[in-house]
C-alpha cells in the first residue's frame, strides 16, 4: 500500500518518454497487495491506449500467488524472453 | 494456543510491514504452509489497508488492534478499529474483470477466508473477524506435495 504510489510515478513518465516496451522486473518484490495489482493495471491499460507494450518478469511466488488469487495472470505478458531482444 | 496474541498499531501503511511479519513468525511457529501462510498474510495486510482507507479515512495514528487465535485447525483475527463505522452491506467485493481502486482486497479476503464478519455493535469503529479452517489447507497442501 505504502508503495504503489511511488511506483506509479516512477512508472507514468516512462510511457510518456519512451516509445518502447517498459519491462518491470520484480524479482525484488517478495509481497504485494491490492493497491500494487491495481497500480500495475492501471499500467497496463496506459500501455494499451499508449501502444506501448508493458511486461512483468521474474515473479516471485509471493506475487504469483496473488496474480493467481485476481486471475489475472493471463492478462498481463510475463514471459521471461521478454527481456531478450 | 489458549492464550490469544495481541498486537496494535498506528493506522499508519508504514507499519503494515510489522503486522505481516509478526503474523509470519506466528503462523511459521505453527508449521503453517507457506501457501497459506502468504494467503492469511494477505487477508490481514488488506483488511489493516481498508481500516487505514474507509475507517481513519487516510493515514494516521489511530489504533489498528488485531487479535490473533490460533488452534491445530482453527485460525481467527479479529481486527478493531475506533473510525467510521462500516456499513457491510455497501461492502461489495470488485469483479476481477473490473480492477479498479477499492473492492480488490475484499475479493482477496472472500476467496480465501471461511467466514468473514462485520460488528459494529459499539460506540465507536468495526470488529472485523475473519475465520479459516488450517486442517483442510494442510490436507490440501500435503496432497499436493504427494502428486
Amino acid at each position: 500500500m505504502s508503495s504503489s504510489t511511488k511506483v506509479r510515478d516512477i512508472l507514468a513518465p516512462l510511457f510518456q518518454e519512451y516509445n518502447k516496451a517498459i519491462i518491470v522486473d520484480l524479482s525484488g518484490v517478495s509481497y504485494i497487495d491490492s493497491s500494487g495489482i491495481v497500480t500495475l493495471v492501471e499500467e497496463l491499460q496506459w500501455s494499451h491506449s499508449s501502444q506501448n507494450k508493458f511486461r512483468l518478469v521474474s515473479l516471485t511466488p509471493g506475487v504469483k500467488d496473488v496474480f493467481e488469487i485476481t486471475r489475472l495472470l493471463t492478462v498481463f505478458d510475463t514471459k521471461e524472453e521478454a527481456l531478450v531482444g | 494456543m489458549s492464550q490469544p496474541i495481541k498486537l496494535s498499531i498506528p493506522s499508519h501503511p508504514k507499519y503494515l510491514g510489522l503486522i505481516r511479519k509478526v503474523l509470519q513468525e506466528l503462523l511459521d511457529y505453527h508449521k503453517t504452509p507457506e501457501e497459506t501462510e502468504r494467503h492469511l498474510i494477505l487477508c490481514v495486510d488488506e483488511a489493516c489497508s481498508n481500516v487505514i482507507k474507509h475507517g481513519y479515512g487516510g493515514p494516521c495514528e489511530e489504533p489498528i488492534e488485531a487479535t490473533f487465535h490460533i488452534d491445530s485447525d482453527d485460525f481467527k483475527v479479529q481486527i478493531r478499529d475506533y473510525g467510521k463505522q462500516c456499513d457491510s452491506s455497501q461492502i461489495k467485493p470488485r469483479c476481477v474483470n473490473e480492477i479498479k481502486p477499492g473492492g480488490l482486497g475484499t475479493h482477496f479476503i472472500n476467496e480465501i477466508m471461511d467466514d468473514v464478519s462485520y460488528c459494529t455493535e459499539r460506540v465507536k469503529g468495526t470488529l472485523f473477524t475473519m475465520a479459516k479452517k488450517l486442517k483442510r489447507e494442510l490436507t490440501s497442501a500435503q496432497e499436493k506435495n504427494k502428486e
